[in-house]
C-alpha cells in the first residue's frame, strides 16, 4: 500500500512539483498551504507517514507546526522533514529543537529527496 | 576711554584761556626779540602766535559745533566698536559655517569705518583750521588775546587726546589681536566638527542645506520612491511570469510523465501480446513444418502411387481378359440355353421345365454379356485415366511442383527464424524503452526539483520589496526631518540607513544562496537529526 505524505508549503509551484515528483515515486500526497490547514487536516483524522514543510509561511509557521503536530497523541514518532530555503545552524538548532527530524534546504533534487525519504521511512 | 575722550574735550574752555595767556606771553616775548635783534626768535615766535590764535580759534568753534561733530564721530566710533564686540560675540555664539572668515572681514569694516571716522576728524580739524586761518584775519586784538592764552595748554591737552586715542587704539588693536587669536583657535577646535557636518553634507549628495536645496532633495527622493515603486511593480510581474510559468511547466511534466507511463503501458500491452501472438505463430509454424515433412513424402507416395497405378493397369489389362472369357462364356451359355430349348421344345410338354431352366440361362447370359461389356467399358475408362495420369509431362509438373513445396518449407524455416529474430528485438526494444522512460523519469523528477528554484527567487524579491519598503521609510522621514529643523537633525539617518543594510545582508545570509554553497561555513543542505 502505497505510504502518505502531508506536504505543507505556501508556494503553489513548490507543492505542484514536490507532489508530482513524490507522485511518480509512487507515494499519495496530500498537501495543506500553511500550519494551520495542515494542523486542521492531522486533527480531523488524516495520519500520514511522512510530513514535509516549509518554515516561512503566513498564519503558522512550520517551527510551531511541527510543535503543535508532536503534541498531538499518535504523532510523537511520526517522522517530519523540514523543506526550507533557510540554511543557517541557527534556524536548524530550533527546528530540531521544536521535534524536527531532518532539515532540507531548498532546492532538493528527486533523487535526493526520494534517497533521505527512503531513510526516514524504511521500506518505502 | 570714550569717557576719556569726553573729559578731554570737556577741558576746551580752560585750554582756550591757557591759549590766550600764552599768547600774550610770546607776543610779549617776540616784542623783546625783536628789539634785541633776535629776528629768528621773531619769526619762531610768529609762528607760534599764529598756531596758537589757531588753535584758539579750533577750540571756540570745537566749542560750538566742532565738538560735538568729533563727540558724535567718537561715539559713533564707539558704536561701531560695540557692533564689532556683538559680532565677534555672535560669531562665537553661532559661527557662519559659509563663511569662516567672517570675524576677519568684521574687523577688517570696523577698521575701514574707524580710519574713516579718523580721516573725517581730521579733515573736520583741517577745516576748521582753514577757518580758523581765515578768521585770523578779521580777529581782534583781545579775541586773538585770548586764543593765544589758550592755544598752548589746548595743544598739548589736544596733544594728549591723541596719545590716549592712539593708546585705545593699540589696545582696541591687541583685544582684537587677542580675540581673533582666541578665534582662531577656536575655530582650530571647531575645524573637525565643521569637518564632520561637512562630510554629512556630503553623503547626502552635497546638498546644501537651504530651502532650494531640500526642494530638489524632496523631489528626488521623491522620485527615486516612484522609481522603487515601478521596480515594485516590475517584482510583483516577475513573481508571478515566474510563478505562472511554473505551474506551466508543473503542468507539462505531468503531461510527459503521464504519455511516457502511458507509453510504457501500451509497450507492455503490446509486448504481452507479441508474446501471446508468439506462442500461435509457433503453433502455426510446427504445423506448418509438420506439413513441410508431409508435402516432402508426396513425391515418394506419388512414385509409389504411380507404381500401384501401373500395376492396377496390369491388373486391368488381365480383367479385361477376364472381361472377353465372361463374354465367350456368356455367348456360349447363350447358344446352349437356345439349344437347350429347342430340346425343350421337342420334348413337349414334359420338357417344358427345362425350357423354363433353358430361358433363364439364356437371361443369365445376356445379363452376364451386358455386366462384362459394363465392366470393360469400365476398365478401359480406368485405363484411359491411368494412362493419362501416367503421362511424362504431368509427372514432371507434380515434381516441380514438389520441388517448390520443398522450396516453400524452407520459406516456413526462414520464416520462424525471422520471428525469432523478430521476438529478440521486440524484446530489446522494450528493454531500452523501459530504460530511457527511467530515464526520463529521472529527469522529470530533477526539471520538477528545479522548479523549486522559482519559490527561492520568490522569497528573495519578498525580502527585496521589504527592504526598499524601510529604506523609503526612512528617506521619507529624513527629508521630513531635514525639512522640518532646516537641517539640525536630531536622528542619525546614516546609522539607520546602516542598520537597514545589515538587515538585509543577515536575512539573505541566513537562506540558501547559489553562491555561497560552496563555502565552508556553510552547513550541509541535507542533515538527518
Amino acid at each position: 500500500m502505497a505510504k502518505t505524505i502531508l506536504l505543507v508549503d505556501d508556494s503553489v509551484t513548490m507543492l505542484m512539483s514536490v507532489k508530482t515528483n513524490l507522485e511518480m515515486a509512487g507515494f499519495k500526497i496530500e498537501t495543506a498551504e500553511d500550519g494551520v490547514k495542515a494542523l486542521a487536516k492531522l486533527t480531523s483524522g488524516l495520519k500520514p507517514d511522512l510530513i514535509i514543510t516549509d518554515i516561512n509561511m503566513p498564519n503558522m509557521g512550520g517551527i510551531e507546526l511541527i510543535k503543535k503536530a508532536r503534541a498531538l497523541p499518535g504523532f510523537r514518532f511520526m517522522p517530519i522533514l523540514t523543506l526550507t530555503t533557510e540554511s543557517q545552524q541557527g534556524k536548524r538548532d530550533e527546528g530540531k529543537a521544536a521535534g524536527a527530524t531532518g532539515w532540507l534546504v531548498k532546492p532538493v533534487g528527486g533523487a535526493d529527496l526520494l534517497k533521505i525519504i527512503k531513510q526516514v521511512l524504511p521500506g518505502a | 576711554m570714550i569717557s576719556k575722550f569726553k573729559n578731554a574735550i570737556g577741558y576746551t574752555r580752560t585750554i582756550g584761556r591757557i591759549l590766550l595767556i600764552s599768547n600774550g606771553a610770546i607776543f610779549v616775548l617776540m616784542v623783546f626779540a625783536f628789539y634785541t635783534g633776535n629776528y629768528a626768535s621773531v619769526v619762531f615766535l610768529g609762528f607760534s602766535l599764529v598756531i596758537l590764535l589757531i588753535s584758539q580759534w579750533f577750540l571756540l568753534t570745537l566749542k560750538s559745533t566742532s565738538i560735538t561733530s568729533f563727540e558724535d564721530k567718537i561715539e559713533i566710533t564707539r558704536e561701531k566698536l560695540n557692533y564689532i564686540f556683538n559680532c565677534i560675540a555672535a560669531h562665537f555664539e553661532s559661527p557662519n559655517p559659509d563663511d569662516p572668515n567672517s570675524l576677519a572681514k568684521d574687523v577688517e569694516v570696523f577698521t575701514r569705518e574707524l580710519s574713516e571716522s579718523l580721516t573725517q576728524c581730521s579733515v573736520t580739524l583741517t577745516n576748521q583750521m582753514q577757518a580758523l586761518s581765515i578768521a585770523l584775519d578779521n580777529q581782534e586784538n583781545e579775541r586773538l588775546q585770548k586764543i593765544q592764552d589758550t592755544l598752548l595748554p589746548l595743544i598739548k591737552t589736544l596733544s594728549d587726546a591723541m596719545k590716549t586715542y592712539f593708546n585705545v587704539r593699540d589696545k582696541i588693536d591687541d583685544t582684537l589681536r587677542i580675540q581673533v587669536t582666541d578665534a582662531k583657535a577656536m575655530i582650530e577646535r571647531l575645524e573637525p566638527e565643521v569637518l564632520d557636518l561637512s562630510g554629512r553634507l556630503a553623503s547626502m549628495q552635497e546638498l546644501p542645506l537651504f530651502p532650494v536645496s531640500l526642494r530638489q532633495l524632496d523631489e528626488v527622493i521623491a522620485t527615486n520612491l516612484q522609481l522603487d515603486h515601478s521596480i515594485y511593480n516590475q517584482f510583483e510581474v516577475i513573481e508571478h511570469d515566474t510563478n505562472q510559468n511554473a505551474i506551466e511547466l508543473v503542468t507539462s511534466m505531468q503531461n510527459l510523465s503521464g504519455s511516457a507511463n502511458r507509453l510504457v503501458a501500451y509497450i507492455t500491452s503490446t509486448i504481452t501480446t507479441i508474446t501471446e501472438m508468439n506462442d500461435g505463430v509457433d503453433d502455426s509454424v510446427q504445423f506448418i513444418i509438420d506439413i513441410g515433412h508431409f508435402i516432402e513424402e508426396i513425391p515418394n507416395r506419388i512414385r509409389a502411387d504411380i507404381e500401384q497405378l501401373r500395376g492396377a493397369t496390369s491388373v486391368i489389362d488381365g480383367l479385361g481378359y477376364l472381361v472377353d472369357s465372361i463374354k465367350e462364356i456368356s455367348f456360349q451359355t447363350d447358344i446352349l440355353a437356345v439349344n437347350a430349348a429347342i430340346q425343350a421344345a421337342h420334348a413337349g410338354d414334359k420338357g417344358l421345365g427345362f425350357k423354363i431352366v433353358a430361358d433363364e440361362v439364356r437371361k443369365l447370359a445376356v445379363n452376364s454379356n451386358h455386366a462384362a461389356e459394363m465392366i470393360e467399358t469400365g476398365l478401359e475408362n480406368a485405363r484411359k485415366t491411368i494412362q493419362e495420369g501416367l503421362k511424362f509431362k504431368a509427372l514432371e509438373e507434380v515434381m516441380v511442383q514438389m520441388d517448390e513445396a520443398v522450396h516453400m518449407l524452407e520459406s516456413v524455416k526462414k520464416l520462424e527464424q525471422n520471428h525469432e529474430d523478430m521476438q529478440q528485438f521486440y524484446k530489446t526494444l522494450f528493454a531500452v524503452i523501459n530504460q530511457n522512460n527511467i530515464t526520463l523519469a529521472e529527469n522529470i523528477s530533477e526539471i520538477l526539483s528545479g522548479v523549486q528554484y522559482q519559490d527561492i527567487v520568490r522569497q528573495r524579491i519578498e525580502r527585496m520589496k521589504a527592504t526598499m519598503s524601510r529604506r523609503n521609510e526612512l528617506f521619507e522621514r529624513f527629508i521630513d526631518e531635514l525639512a522640518n529643523t532646516r537641517g539640525l537633525l536630531t536622528n542619525d539617518f546614516a546609522v539607520q540607513m546602516d542598520v537597514v543594510l545589515k538587515d538585509y545582508l543577515e536575512e539573505e545570509a541566513r537562506h540558501s544562496n547559489s553562491l555561497n554553497e560552496s563555502t565552508e561555513e556553510e552547513p550541509p543542505k541535507f542533515e538527518l537529526f
